[in-house]
């Protein structure tokens, strides 16, 4: 199976506007590696017993689902790695932060947008349905769970990149000839760092 | 054709069209600090790469700094070791760092304009989603993650995919006593915080050319409370004669030429943009955030508003979060909130225009005994410009509690700066977010000058309250 195709079981995180420092609060960013953040995903959130992922029903499910406006906020990529390493592979929520959609991409984490109607029905079944399945065919554009079809909505240059799931460094660095053009024609008042010593 | 400024921007930067929807950026200045690049450094070195352009690439430490003493950092493994990794970072690839407390640190936002890193026509990048800063001097600015930043030291470059525009034109003028954040909260609460999302907002307007430097950057910072992927401004007079006292501040040349090419970085006058909207400045007033995103504010002549006041379900949902996180409830006023904290400081509100105006409100006045008053400088050079004109007496005098050390302090709560659960802010940063300020603490997003008079008050207030309040007492 490609890449294109993911199935999972899903947990409903039934809010919107969930900001970054909601997924990972700063008190937990002080970690300075990529790895180790799963005990901080929601951290604040997580005191409460009767937060979504303190419910065992969930336990183990893949495939976070989230309101509008998910993971808007702070840049910090540790929101990502969070995530990532408390397991989710995929976030389905129906709109998404600009710097978290492509942090989720460049971590290998799926940020899936569908409609607020489709946000509603995964919400509804899995809410009771915790082993719901839901398959994920980017080829084809959908999201199933039970008898539905919800659209699957992803430009088709980040599904490109999701699906190859290529190396943006080493692909940029076969640019460097045109990045040296580039710099030797760039105007040379512009500000730097370091003093050049002409 | 007719190009907006961002387009210019990104077609003067574009290295190469990579496929349809990707092009590849040239990046001309990034900023970095302690806590989103370790993980980026140590990328890099596992994959045998090193910093293409260290002399446009600059370190300093913001984030999770004390601001009271530096010897709070003995002991302390966790900053600690965040501030070493960055500063060794640097010192590995030759990126100039500015440790705590020296001449050029302070807050990244604060401190590349303070040294004329930010030019107009330029890009700016920063592992910081309130880069959007630095689009007052028509710089296209934007905040990145982590492997973005590995990306740009690599590279220099980012492989980017077009942000669509949205024009903001503020006409009229700003009504005295009202400033730059107030004009920020009403434009968040009008397009939302998702309104934003994928575009540059270019502001525009005879309201936005009136403003100083100072006001513009505190506008484009909050650009990103609007979901926004940048702000821009472009160029005038202002944004000139800014950048020509900090060429003569740092003995630089500068050249007709340079100032004429400047002058280009401005939309042209028949371009079109994706979105738009027109604001009346005299119809606003001074505004405070309520609730638990940055659109959730009004003035002091509105009540909280009640749920049924929403017609979207989703803002019905987060008003009913915001009642009880905020401990609110509807048909409240402003000057109802009796308050514990009062924090000046920021990216936002940290700059020395905003310790002009918070040391003119409290000037005669003490600040109210129930309340701690944190001023926190936005760099050491703001610090030192302050102790010259003597705000700092007037802070003393007063009762505040103003730091020796720049940084983001109680902004993010990473340093010994926080709130305890159920304590009650007014900030003049950026984000109201539950927790921002330390767990369970309620924090109220304001103007320099809302929060000094509310240090005095107690209560949420504004400088005209003082008078009244001065007599009744
Ligand atoms: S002052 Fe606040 S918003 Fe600005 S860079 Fe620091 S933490 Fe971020």
């Amino acid at each position: 199976m490609s890449r294109a195709q993911i199935s999972g079981c899903g947990v409903p995180l039934v809010r919107n506007n969930v900001d970054t420092d909601q997924i990972i609060p700063a008190r937990f960013c002080y970690k300075a590696q990529r790895v180790g953040h799963a005990d901080s995903l929601f951290g604040n959130w997580r005191q409460d017993p009767s937060f979504v992922l303190n419910d065992a029903r969930y336990a183990g499910n893949a495939i976070l689902v989230a309101g509008r406006e998910f993971a808007t906020g702070s840049s910090r990529e540790y929101a990502v790695w969070a995530i990532k390493d408390y397991g989710f592979k995929v976030v389905i929520a129906e709109s998404f932060g600009d710097i978290f959609y492509k942090n989720a991409i460049l971590n290998d984490v799926l940020p899936l947008k569908t409609t607020e109607q489709g946000v509603e029905t995964l919400w509804e079944i899995l809410g009771r349905d915790p082993q719901a399945s839901i398959h994920i065919d980017l080829d084809k554009e959908t999201i199933m769970i039970e008898d539905h079809v919800l659209p699957a909505i992803m430009d088709e240059h980040f599904k490109r990149k999701y699906i190859l799931n290529l190396d943006d460094i080493a692909q940029t660095l076969e640019e460097i000839e045109s990045i040296k053009a580039f710099e030797s024609s760039r105007n040379r008042h512009l500000a730097t760092t370091v003093h050049r010593g002409v | 054709m007719a190009k907006t400024l961002h387009e210019k921007i990104w077609q003067a930067h574009c290295v190469k069209t990579l496929g349809e929807a990707e092009d590849l950026i040239y990046i001309d200045m990034h900023l970095l600090h302690e806590i989103n690049t370790p993980q980026a450094f140590d990328s890099l070195r596992a994959a045998n790469r090193t910093v293409r352009r260290p002399d446009l690439t600059v370190a300093t430490v913001d984030h999770n700094t004390p601001t009271s003493s530096i010897a709070l950092l003995e002991g302390d493994e966790l900053r600690s070791n965040q501030i070493d990794l960055l500063r060794d970072n640097s010192a590995e690839f030759g990126i100039p760092f500015h440790m705590l407390g020296e001449a050029g640190q302070g807050i990244t936002h604060v401190i590349a304009p303070e040294q004329g890193l930010v030019l107009p026509g330029t890009t700016v990048v920063c592992c910081d989603s309130h880069t959007t800063t630095h689009g007052a001097f028509a710089a296209l600015a934007f905040g990145i993650g982590t492997s973005q930043v590995e990306h740009v030291l690599a590279t220099q470059t980012l492989r980017l995919q077009k942000f669509k525009s949205f024009r903001i034109t503020v006409k009229n003028s700003l009504p005295a006593g009202v400033s730059a954040k107030d004009l920020a909260l009403a434009i968040i609460r009008r397009i939302g915080t998702g309104g934003g999302i994928g575009h540059v907002i270019e502001y525009a307007g005879e309201a936005i050319h009136s403003l100083s430097m100072e006001a513009r950057m505190t506008l484009c910072n909050m650009s990103v409370e609007g979901g926004a992927s940048a702000g821009i401004i472009g160029v005038d007079d202002v944004t000139i004669d800014y950048l020509r006292k900090v060429y003569a501040a740092k003995g630089r040349p500068l050249t007709e030429e340079d100032v004429e090419g400047w002058r280009s970085f401005v939309s042209d006058p028949d371009a079109v943009f994706d979105k738009e909207i027109v604001i009346d400045a005299a119809a606003l007033d001074e505004s405070v955030t309520w609730g638990t995103n940055p659109s959730q504010s009004i003035t002091f002549d509105e009540s909280i508003p009640a749920v049924s006041d929403y017609e979207d379900a989703s803002q019905q949902l987060a008003a009913e979060r915001a009642f009880e996180y905020m401990d609110l409830q509807p048909g409240q006023t402003l000057r109802d909130l009796s308050i514990n904290k009062v924090f000046v400081g920021s990216c936002t509100n940290g700059r020395i225009e905003d310790l002009r105006v918070v040391a003119g409100v409290l000037e005669g006045h003490k600040v109210h005994p129930d309340v701690h008053l944190l001023i926190v400088p936005g760099s050491v050079q703001v610090r030192d410009q302050a102790i010259r004109e003597g705000l700092d007496e007037i802070f003393h005098a007063a009762g505040a509690d103003f730091r020796p050390l720049p940084g983001c302090s109680l902004c993010c709560g990473l340093n010994e700066d926080q709130m305890k659960a159920g304590q009650r802010s007014v900030s003049t940063s950026n984000r109201n977010f539950e927790g921002r300020q330390g767990a369970g603490a309620r924090t109220h997003i304001a103007s320099p000058a809302v929060a000094a008079a509310s240090a005095i008050i107690g209560r949420i207030a504004r400088p005209s309250d003082l008078e009244a309040w001065g007599k009744a007492e």
